[in-house]
């Protein structure tokens, strides 16, 4: 051992302190919110969450005490179908939102584990399917909001939390978020390290609202719509390309099998997107064999709700106002309103 | 692992610590398992390639040292065999079917389905000139055979210099393994300001540059002119601070420990002739070359043809040694042109630039730069094709005007390039008249530590994190 080794090992300390503080601030602050529990998240304005986590969190949190047996899938295009809406129609008083960014089908069967092995049963379940559902785009992405919780992957625990550290450090991260944390102060630089839309999360069914659209649309709707976004649509769109891979089959394998375990009562809904393209034939049979014709809500293409821009808050998302129409079709059916592909 | 990476930052200081903690006579088998265990970050089954020639050489340099005549220069071939046959098989294994079935195909209209899915092993090239340099010296009696297998393996393996270098000879660093370095404070501390040095040209420059560069490279037809010209400047740079950037993280990090390994890099940009960039850029392997095949060739000892030859053969194989492609050959092609016109116009040179003083230093340092950065077109493009349309748009009329480039490269980044070149520019400079660590360590302790403060501040801030590896490390 080395006497002179161990007399510099304080000067080392004392020159990085400002880099163990550094470091030591990803722990205090817990930017992306997932070191610690929190009981409720609501809005992202300015924050850089994680929807995976926090939906892991909030159902982790409340799954006792609400006895969550009723479960909507999908991405954030899922936020649609409401708890408070789904809740009158299946005759449940607490469902839960199990959504995340752009979630695909290894998350959503991913989530159907993590519930299954929980414990909880799964009386209900609304899949809301849409042109992320059968992509991987994100996976292979190194996007932290995106990222899959530990909990219901093969990652371990180690290896999630130190890809969000290294998260803090990359693209000068730690500089915009200490600058906002100290000052307070929004500053045009941000890129697109903190979420600049106003969503809220509400605790404890995990609901995805658009707070800030509706209350634009609210103050202006003419002006809202007329955005030429909204009005830029191709009037023949192409068909939807084949998006079901053969390396998805097992995901859909192993929900059915969950399903079938927990003898749930499901819908399979594939929503109504804005660009009013069709869903693969092919990929619906695909979808049935698994899931049953009748279980299988096919919303694209052009129809009464892709007609009608109002029902958008901007091109990805549709307003609960059309989720809960589907919904009440669905589960309520009239002699010529259902969708099922039967 | 790579050095700029996260858990390079973990192993490093872990590494460092236990070096400088256990007995002496244990650390030799820290490092080899520290080694393996960097080396196995990339993929864990490269370890048993570089195993199978670790094991291969360690032998043959027995056979070498108790055989002579025929028999030594069998011994010899076995062992460089060996090494070639493990590289030809791993990076030119699919190089040389592309080209024997373009010339099938045009015979018989046949081609050959590649059977085995290779992937080249990280560093493959580096280490497989390293050990050919153990066995080579061994056979001309230079260096004593290495009895101990731990110490062989670390010599091939050593983990600062694994995978790009510098290419070491048995003799100046092998016996390092037995000697034991004191913890020595100058030294360490002059080992880690080179190791900052080394990231801030690569996480600050090299990566910076890179951002703008890729982008043109990856699409070289959309860009004609000025754009063109922006891009292989900035890739000439990034380029220059990745790999000696890298140079000097493996320096730095081995001199931590009281290694001392050669210099690869002296500020190439500066030369004033292509015979001098080569022996500013990459002098490990430029050195290698030298030693293992311009000399045996003949070298300059022979008739002025015979040794353009030479100059031509050495340069072709570095271009291969540098990738399986026929871009590679030409980049290496061209500074071996580049070094006979240089001499066959030498005189001319010396009566036009001479009476110019150091504004013909200045311009002979420009045509060298001019030439290199040419050059390194046919290094970078991603084939044949994009090298040509590269070469012959340069001078086109613009496709794009300098606010466009600007707006590509995005203000903020136009900060950090500024900033990051015009520091390297000046430190380069002062490197040339005086040692800079040297003058460093002459500053009281508040000014090093503000120096080392703006840098590492620097790198943080500005500075690319794990996103990106060393270019090199695919030769």
């Amino acid at each position: 051992m080395d006497k002179k080794f161990f007399k510099f090992i304080p000067k080392v300390l004392l020159f990085g302190s400002p880099f163990i503080l550094l470091a030591l601030s990803y722990f205090v602050f817990d930017p992306f919110h997932v070191l610690r529990n929190y009981r409720h998240y609501g809005s992202n304005y300015l924050k850089t969450f994680n929807r995976n986590r926090i939906s892991t969190q909030t159902y982790l949190n409340y799954k006792d005490e609400h006895r969550f047996n009723s479960f909507i899938f999908g991405s954030s295009r899922a936020s649609a179908f409401q708890t408070g809406d789904w809740a009158k129609l299946i005759h449940e008083p607490a469902p839960f939102h199990f959504d995340a960014f752009n979630d695909n089908i290894s998350g959503i069967r991913g989530k159907l584990e993590f519930i299954d092995r929980n414990g909880s049963e799964i009386k209900n379940a609304l899949i809301i399917i849409d042109s992320d559902t059968f992509s991987e785009q994100y996976d292979e992405s190194e996007s932290i909001v995106h990222h899959k919780d530990y909990r219901w992957t093969d990652e371990g625990i180690l290896a999630y939390h130190t890809r969000f550290f290294k998260a803090y450090f990359k693209k000068k991260y730690f500089v915009s978020y200490l600058d906002l944390k100290i000052f307070n102060t929004y500053r045009p630089f941000y890129m697109d390290e903190f979420f600049k839309f106003k969503y809220y999360y509400t605790t404890p069914g995990n609901d995805f609202l658009f707070p800030e659209n509706i209350e634009n649309i609210r103050k202006d709707s003419v002006k809202y719509y007329s955005d030429p976004e909204f009005h830029e649509r191709i009037e023949k769109p192409a068909m939807m390309d084949r998006q079901i891979k053969k390396h998805h089959l097992a995901d859909l394998k192993t929900i059915d099998s969950l399903f079938k375990a927990h003898q749930t009562n499901y819908k399979v809904i594939i929503g109504p997107a804005f660009d009013q393209r069709e869903y693969h034939p092919i990929d619906l049979n695909i979808l049935a064999i698994y899931f049953g014709k009748k279980n299988i809500y096919n919303y694209t293409g052009k129809n009464q709700y892709t007609n009608d821009i109002r029902n958008y808050y901007e091109m990805s998302h549709y307003k609960p106002a059309a989720g809960r129409r589907i919904m009440q079709e669905i589960y309520n059916p009239t002699e010529n309103g259902t969708s099922a592909i039967q | 692992m790579v050095f700029s990476s996260f858990e390079f930052f973990l192993f490093f200081p872990i590494v460092t610590f236990l070096y400088f903690t256990i007995p002496y006579r244990y650390r030799w088998i820290l490092l080899l398992i520290s080694s393996c265990i960097f080396y196995a970050f990339f993929k864990w089954e490269y370890i048993l390639i570089l195993f199978f020639t670790i094991i291969v050489d360690y032998y043959a340099a027995f056979w070498i040292d108790r055989s002579q005549g025929r028999e030594r220069k069998l011994a010899l071939a076995v062992s460089l065999v060996a090494n070639i046959g493990v590289l030809a098989m791993f990076k030119y294994y699919y190089f040389l079917i592309d080209n024997f079935n373009s010339l099938t195909f045009r015979l018989n209209g046949t081609t050959y389905e590649p059977r085995w899915d290779i992937i080249l092993p990280i560093g493959l090239s580096f280490h497989t000139f390293q050990a050919m340099s153990y066995t080579i010296e061994v056979y001309r009696g230079h260096q004593k055979v290495e009895r101990n297998f731990g110490i062989y393996a670390l010599y091939v393996m050593f983990y600062p210099q694994l995978v790009a270098g510098p290419i070491e000879r048995p003799q100046n660093i092998l016996h390092q393994f037995y000697e034991k370095f004191d913890f020595n404070e100058t030294r360490v501390v002059s080992g880690l300001r080179l190791m900052l040095w080394g990231f801030f040209k690569k996480m600050v420059i090299a990566d910076n540059f890179a951002t703008y560069a890729d982008v043109v490279f990856g699409d070289v037809h959309r860009y004609q002119g000025l754009p063109l010209i922006v891009a292989i400047l900035f890739y000439s740079i990034q380029i220059y601070c990745d790999f000696s950037g890298y140079s000097d993280i493996a320096i730095g990090s081995a001199r931590v420990m009281g290694f001392k390994l050669m210099n690869n890099f002296k500020r190439p940009y500066l030369a004033k002739s292509i015979a001098e960039f080569w022996k500013r850029w990459h002098i490990s392997l430029s050195t290698w070359f030298r030693d293992y095949l311009y000399i045996p060739l003949g070298g300059n000892r022979v008739a002025i043809p015979r040794w353009y030859l030479n100059i031509m053969i050495v340069f072709l194989v570095s271009g291969l040694w540098h990738g399986a492609s026929w871009n590679f050959v030409i980049w290496g092609g061209l500074h071996g042109i580049y070094q006979i016109f240089g001499h066959l116009t030498r005189n001319m040179q010396k009566a036009v630039f001479t009476p110019l003083g150091k504004l013909g230093d200045l311009l002979q340092n420009w045509i060298t730069v001019a030439l290199a950065v040419f050059a390194w077109i046919f290094f970078r493009a991603e084939n044949f094709r994009d090298a040509r349309y590269f070469a012959t748009h340069l001078f086109s009329e613009s496709s794009h005007t300098w606010k466009e480039i600007t707006h590509l490269i995005t203000p903020q980044a136009l900060f950090t390039l500024a900033a990051g070149f015009l520091i390297l520019y000046f430190v380069e400079k002062m490197q040339e008249r005086t040692a800079v660590g040297a003058w460093v360590d002459r500053k009281p302790r508040w000014q090093r530590w503000s120096i080392y403060y703006f840098f590492a501040f620097f790198i943080l801030v500005f500075g690319y994190f794990g996103a990106m590896q060393f270019i090199y490390f695919q030769f």
